[in-house]
């Protein structure tokens, strides 16, 4: 019976990985691992629009740059970015304080009264898979993306006043809205408390959103991974409807974050919180006088998420995430070699997955290096593993589902003012499953991507 | 698993040496900064108002009101020190520092001390001012006088 199960797990996630990005992950994925992969036409197109809507929202995550905040204060993108979408330190302080300035520009008063805090980016994108399992390639594709249009608000109206709303038109019509909130600038008068309310996204170590390729690369698989078989599609990475109180001192040397959510996507939500889950998160950043090292941020976060299972879905039961991070400037605080190394643990209630014989755990790691010789110019790469320390089904392999992935990258903006800025990428990016595949062999995804937006 | 055991060990230890290595910033600025490096701040940061040649005129400077300083002219508003003379650096680090409300120049509180200290040392190459004369004396503030009887009759 286990062996059967096992063999029906490993045929879907055989299936997932080859269906395309992140399928196996997104939390508006297909059915998850132990259904059958074979679905009616009808549930074919629904997973495909899933999938879609998936890979939408991990692209509106990863190009988040904001020129409309570069036309109302009149800098330049790289005064916040590192190379865009890596916010410095500087962008990390602007969006901390709710996306101001805090020099008295930041109420709409302040501005002309034809600044309307709206922008627009479109995008389009060429990519080229090459799918192996066991060794054997089963398909090649190369095809050009559907591009996409969004017409995005987020900034403040005013000192105590920001927001976020960023709605996607795609090119075959597809729209969907990303999630939005509206946030209470230092409640108390401090720099302490600040109360966002909407979807919110984790202020995680590596940030999808902020990354060079992050989310397109499916290295957002680490906050998104679900251990073989959960009925649990929870995730990190995509913002997740509740209150998140976060506070910073000057400069945004310290800082922490708390968001108290509900899993979003959970079924039966019969309550604002009937699935409910806490995240947090604190920062320390520490700059140095002398040397080649520059600065070392050192960070710690932790998440504990409830979903629900059963017949009425009423019974909760728990994920728990733990985890930590570092990062290190070296060489120049202006253009840095930037290393960034992450190390997560999670452990699920086994009764997320339905043929479970124990409770599952994987720790996973990551490392990434991006070097910004001369804006607008930066090289990147980036290792992640994910090992599943305890099978939640005792039969399977040791290293069933276990995940590698290795990413380079270069991406060069063309052109980057205070209007506009037009960016291309180029990408390759390599990710095994292991032992996914009818006996026990591994899948394989390589694939390059070429993208282009525009943002003004 | 014991590879990602491995690699947090040498991260923490790696992180360990490079920090032991490395001195923690003063928390004033001072004098003394590189000016090349203080370039690459510039134009991450500055260029966009106060122009490629430091005189103001920057992309942007025409919607500013008031306008961003000429730095070439060696004329500061805000200083500690007697009209006419220049300012000290840590007139120009406070400004840097805090922006200056009401304008388009916002606090810069999250670069490091390092990244202000080759800022302003970049702009001192920009006027003559600064190699001709140094910084006025700052402007000793007394104390404020004692709420005394006689003092507020």
């Amino acid at each position: 019976m286990t062996t059967a199960r096992g063999i029906l797990a490993r045929s879907a996630l055989v299936a997932a990985a080859l269906a395309g990005p992140g399928v196996a992950n997104a939390d508006t994925g297909p059915a998850p691992a132990g259904h059958a992969y074979v679905l009616p036409t009808a549930g074919r197109e629904t997973a495909e629009r899933r999938r879609m809507y998936a890979a939408l929202r991990r692209y509106v995550e990863a190009h988040r740059e904001i020129p409309a905040f570069a036309r109302k204060y009149g800098m330049k993108c790289s005064a916040c970015h590192l190379a865009v979408p890596v916010l410095n330190a500087y962008g990390q302080a602007f969006k901390d304080n709710g996306y101001r300035m805090k020099n008295g520009t930041d109420d709409l008063r302040a501005n002309e009264p034809g600044y309307w805090p709206i922008f627009a980016w479109l995008w389009k994108n060429y990519e080229y898979d090459v799918q192996r399992v066991g060794g054997q390639t089963v398909q090649r594709v190369g095809r050009m993306r559907d591009g996409a249009v969004v017409f995005g608000a987020m900034g403040s109206v005013s000192d105590k006043v920001s927001f976020r709303f960023l709605p996607s038109v795609y090119e075959d019509g597809f729209t969907f809205t990303d999630a939005g909130w509206i946030r209470y600038n230092q409640a108390f008068g401090t720099d302490w408390v600040n109360i966002k309310v909407g979807s919110n996204e984790f202020d995680l170590p590596i940030n999808g959103g902020r990354e060079y390729n992050m989310s397109n690369s499916r290295f957002a698989v680490l906050y998104a991974y679900a251990v073989p078989g959960t009925v649990s599609r929870f995730t990190m990475l995509f913002p997740q409807p509740g209150i998140e109180v976060m506070g910073h001192d000057l400069g945004s040397r310290n800082r922490y974050s708390i968001n108290v959510f509900t899993a979003g996507g959970a079924p039966a939500a019969r309550c604002t919180f009937c699935s409910p889950g806490v995240f947090g998160r604190v920062t320390h950043r520490q700059e140095f006088a002398n040397g080649f090292l520059r600065s070392v941020r050192a960070g710690l976060f932790g998440a504990y998420v409830t979903w629900p299972v059963g017949p009425d879905s009423s019974d909760l039961k728990g994920q728990r995430r733990l985890g930590g991070d570092l990062e290190f400037g070296l060489g120049s605080d202006v253009l840095p070699l930037r290393v960034t190394l992450m190390g997560m643990t999670g452990r699920d209630d086994r009764a997320l997955v339905p043929t479970a014989t124990q409770n599952p755990t994987f720790n996973a790691g990551m490392l990434q290096l991006d070097y910004v010789p001369k804006l607008p110019l930066v090289f990147y790469g980036r290792l992640q593993v994910i090992r599943n320390r305890r099978q939640a089904i005792a039969g399977n392999p040791g290293d069933f589902g276990d995940q590698d992935f290795q990413l380079v990258g270069v991406r060069r903006a063309l052109e980057l003012t205070s209007r506009f800025a037009w960016v291309v990428e180029l990408t390759y990016w390599r990710q095994k499953i292991k032992a996914v595949a009818p006996g026990g062999a591994d899948a394989t995804l390589n694939s390059l991507w070429l993208g282009s937006h525009l943002l003004f | 698993m014991s590879a990602i055991r491995r690699t947090v060990v040498v991260a923490a230890l790696t992180g360990g040496a490079l920090a032991l290595g490395a001195a923690p910033l003063p928390a004033q600025t001072g004098g003394g900064g590189d000016p090349g490096r203080g370039r690459q701040v510039y134009e991450r940061y500055c260029v966009q108002c106060h122009g490629d040649r430091a005189d103001g005129a920057g992309e942007v400077a025409r919607w500013s009101q008031p306008k961003p300083r000429d730095f070439r002219g060696g004329v500061y508003k805000f200083s500690s020190t007697p009209y006419g003379f220049l300012p000290t650096p840590a007139d120009l680090d406070r400004v840097i520092q805090n922006g200056l409300y009401g304008t388009r120049m916002p606090p810069f509180a999250a670069l490091s001390t390092r990244e202000r200290r080759d800022v302003i040392t970049y702009l001192q190459t920009r006027s003559p001012r600064w190699r001709a004369e140094g910084p006025g004396k700052p402007i000793a503030i007394p104390a404020e006088p004692a709420p005394t009887r006689v003092a507020v009759t």
